[in-house]
């Protein structure tokens, strides 16, 4: 109990870090990008096609905020601690290591959960009655959203706790990876994306809200079991890195500055 | 013993940090002495398992601290770096971190509280740290060092950036704390600071232990180095005269009515000396031993 | 009774910055930043090496291609050059803003976080002077793909040419190619200090260069298709660099870049001058305004 306590605070106080000042204004802002592109649209087109917000939705959201976001918080669950120098303090209290890194991944996971459903719910607000998507197609993609999220975040945290410069491997990821070499068609690179086992997956959802019968076609490669499998392995076994590389090596911090 | 290193050597690349250290921290107030670049920090460092010895052993409680964060139980540590939640008050930090060693809220509340009056932040404490002064940011990291009654309190330079009053009050704390029964390691290079705190040292030069004991101790050792001792006296040249029919006295010098004396055996002259009052009927105004110092005993370890 | 050295005499001569402190800022952090192993590899030497191999199978293979086909539909005097540059702009983007990033992206957020400032200003420097101090820097980096390349492939192209006065023939290409590549350094150079100059963390300076022009990018190109406008494209200052470029090198429209080729029609120029002098302008000005408000706050 008291590890679970400790972890809830940790994540409470990754929250109340990531929701002050500049660095609030900064994420709500890439968050909510898709929803002002969606005001934007709304203001100038007179009847709103249901391929628009979809694809504003799927694409720009999910393809390229949640990986981004993903690699900004990713990086900062364990270099915020490191570069601020605080780790010393979490470091020297009774607690296993993992703690601290799993409890952080939970508060920046429920801080962009909350940035991610306002954001969805306002694009669907904006539509208003053109399109049939209310409260439950908005969790559904909220949640839809935070396992990719969770994912990608797993990933590029624990990439964090072995290289330092993992915000240029994760950018390298994101443009390589998921950017280009899994849109190469009849090769089995699709499988390398993360995002592809996401869709593949959650392949009903979609179609049921956004991309009738399209989205089924670009999923047809994959076996939603064997997807979801992947993805929990992936998942796990980025958490399982970090906690033996937290486990088994120091964590320098930088030098002092003033 | 609270903690041992067992021929700890660390180095970092090419650098060496430690090398050598074989060492016991036992109760009471201890204080790690060394120049800029002596390896202090990265003792404390291994000695709090944020990092682990290249060769040798580190002991902290009988556990392997880098393995074993239970031991932190019992450990309370205050770093030497200036880094803080800065959006945190001062409570909120203390909180915090009082909370993690798996208090309550409210008896996390009760000690944290405590703690910042120790220290004398108590009507600071609800401003937001990045509004502190480098004195109050210093007492902050303190209170979070003791608020959970640590046995072991481990301070690394704790006195940097403190006016004069606030260095008083931490280092009649370090007293209190010693008093009360626990170990409290201290880390500083300000000589004058440490023997105000603690006669018992560990020196610490080019990441070796130089020396470890009371200062009396250590310069004991120092038998090649003659003690030098100050008689002041109005007849001072007829002291002088039979001072250098001792033995032990190997040179005198003659300042006016101060006689500055280098002796082997410094015992034998304090021996003699009374008698010589008694007996040749002379008036000393003043006898002190000028290099039972930690500034002298360091310098003479270090050349 | 005061007691001063009465052979003391102040200096009285004229204070003004030096012009030359921009350059010393601009040559020490240069140097500073070479030190940095993941500067040199990651962003110099295989970007660069890279660029370079595809750019000599660029002038070999592409151009000629482009020119035959150009020949085909009855263009004729195709400049290979002015092609091969304008593709070269075009395919250099991304990279480009990855080496913004990790170069530009820490250089006034460092000295923010470790409170070099006062350092600075406390010198007879101005902040117009630190600032054109910075932008030497990432200019002396960001040259290295953007135009060093214009250079190679003019060099390439008279070499390999018969003709006697071919050089002189192609110059005025090259100028125009340099001018586009310096467009695109000064975009490159003003995002990246100005969100350098939000930050204190490098990490986040760095995210915030490469999101803020993939997000725009990627947000313009939509609401360009939903809309069928393509001067909504013209947002993010690629598409802009791209539409300014292929106006300077004077390329048949036949031969444009895709992100050109909209069914709604051509991004007008002169938009595309004000997206960039925004893009410029804007980020520059916070640069200006962050440094002036942390020298009175420090």
């Amino acid at each position: 109990m008291r590890i679970v306590t400790a972890t809830l605070l940790v994540a409470r106080q990754a929250m109340g870090q990531s929701a002050r000042g500049l660095r609030l204004v900064a994420l709500s802002l890439l968050t909510f990008v898709p929803l002002m592109l969606t005001a934007l649209i709304v203001s100038v087109e007179e009847t709103i096609q249901f391929s628009t917000f979809a694809g504003i939705t799927l694409f720009f959201s999910f393809q390229i905020i949640v990986p981004l976001l993903a690699l900004i918080l990713g990086v900062s669950v364990l270099g915020d601690e490191i570069e601020g120098r605080t780790l010393t303090y979490l470091y020297t209290r009774p607690l296993p290591r993992p703690v601290y890194f799993i409890g952080r991944m939970l508060g920046l996971g429920c801080f962009f959960g909350i940035l991610l459903a306002i954001s969805l719910a306002g694009s669907a607000a904006l539509f208003g009655s053109d399109l049939n998507f209310d409260a439950r197609h908005i969790a559904s993609a909220t949640f839809i959203g935070l396992v990719a999220f969770g994912v990608y975040l797993a990933i590029f945290a624990a990439i964090r706790t072995i290289l330092k410069p993992a915000l240029y491997v994760g950018f390298l990821w994101i443009f390589v990876v998921e950017g280009i070499v899994s849109k190469i068609p009849n090769s089995g690179a699709p499988r390398s994306s993360v995002w592809h086992h996401v869709m593949v997956v959650f392949t009903d959802q979609f179609d049921e809200f956004l991309f009738p019968g399209k989205v089924r076609a670009m999923a047809d490669v994959g076996d939603p079991g064997q997807s979801m499998w992947m993805l929990a392995a992936i998942f796990a076994g980025a958490i399982a890195v970090a906690v033996i590389r937290l486990q088994t090596t120091e964590q320098r911090l930088p030098a002092a500055v003033a | 013993m609270i903690a041992t290193f067992d021929n700890v050597a660390k180095w970092y690349g090419d650098v060496i940090g430690l090398v050598d250290v074989t060492t016991e921290i036992g109760p009471g107030v201890t204080a790690l002495l060394g120049p800029n670049g002596a390896g202090k920090s990265t003792f404390l460092k291994l000695l709090t398992g944020q990092l682990v010895p290249s060769t040798g052993s580190v002991s902290l409680f009988g556990k392997n601290p880098f393995r074993s964060s239970g031991v932190y139980r019992q450990v309370g540590f205050c770093p030497e770096q200036d880094a803080f939640y800065e959006d945190m008050t001062g409570r909120k930090f203390v909180h915090y971190l009082t909370r993690l060693h798996g208090y309550g809220a409210a008896e996390a509340r009760r000690r944290s509280d405590e703690a910042i009056e120790r220290v004398g932040m108590s009507e600071n404490a609800h401003r937001r740290i990045r509004t502190y002064s480098k004195g109050m940011r210093q007492r902050i990291k303190l209170a979070q060092a003791i608020s959970h009654d640590p046995q072991l309190v481990v301070l690394d330079e704790p006195l940097n950036g403190m006016d004069p009053i606030g260095r008083r009050k931490v280092i009649d704390l370090v007293k209190e704390m010693g008093a009360e029964g626990r170990s409290v390691l201290v880390s500083s290079h300000i000589l004058h600071e440490v023997e105000a705190m603690t006669r018992e040292l560990l020196l610490l030069y080019q990441g070796r232990v130089l020396a470890e004991g009371t200062v009396e101790e250590i310069r004991a050792y120092l038998n090649q180095y003659p003690h030098k001792i100050i008689v002041r006296a109005p007849r001072a040249r007829e002291i002088a005269g039979h001072l250098l029919k001792l033995d032990g006295v190997s040179g005198v010098r003659i300042d006016n009515e101060t006689l500055h004396i280098e002796a082997q055996n410094p015992d034998q002259l304090f021996d003699a000396l009374p008698e010589l009052v008694l007996q040749q009927g002379f008036d000393l105004d003043a006898v002190e031993a000028s290099d039972v110092s930690l500034e002298a005993i360091f310098d003479y370890l270090v050349k | 009774m005061p007691v001063y050295d009465a052979s003391y005499r102040p200096w009285e001569g004229k204070a003004k910055a030096s012009r030359w402190a921009a350059v010393a800022i601009a040559t020490t952090t240069v140097r500073r930043l070479w030190r940095l192993r993941s500067i040199k590899w990651l962003a110099v030497f295989c970007p660069l090496a890279a660029c370079s191999i595809s750019w000599l199978v660029l002038y070999f293979s592409y151009g000629e291609f482009w020119a035959r086909v150009a020949r085909q539909v009855g263009i004729q005097d195709v400049n290979v050059l002015h092609l091969i540059n304008v593709r070269l702009f075009t395919w250099v983007q991304i990279p480009a803003v990855l080496l913004a990033a990790i170069v530009g992206g820490p250089l006034i957020a460092e000295d923010r976080r470790s409170h070099s400032l006062p350092l600075y200003f406390s010198r007879p420097i101005t902040h117009l002077t630190y600032t054109l101090g910075k932008f030497l820097t990432i200019f002396a980096y960001l040259s290295l793909p953007i135009l060093l390349p214009s250079i190679g492939m003019y060099m390439i192209d008279v070499s390999l040419s018969p003709a006697q006065g071919h050089w002189l023939e192609q110059f005025p290409s090259l100028l125009r190619a340099m001018a586009c590549a310096g467009l695109l350094i000064a975009v490159l150079a003003s995002v990246s200090l100005g969100a350098s100059s939000l930050c204190t963390r490098n990490n986040y300076a760095i995210a915030l260069v490469f999101t803020s022009m993939m997000v725009v990018w990627g947000g313009s190109e939509i609401v360009a298709d939903v809309l069928d406008n393509s001067n909504a494209a013209l947002a993010a200052p690629f598409t802009a660099l791209t539409r300014i470029s292929v106006e300077l090198l004077d390329l048949p429209e036949l031969l444009y870049p895709d992100a050109l080729n909209r069914t709604s029609g051509m991004p007008d120029i002169r938009l595309a001058w004000m997206s960039v002098a925004a893009w410029t302008a804007i980020p520059l000005l916070v640069l200006i305004a962050r440094v002036r408000k942390v020298e009175v706050v420090s």
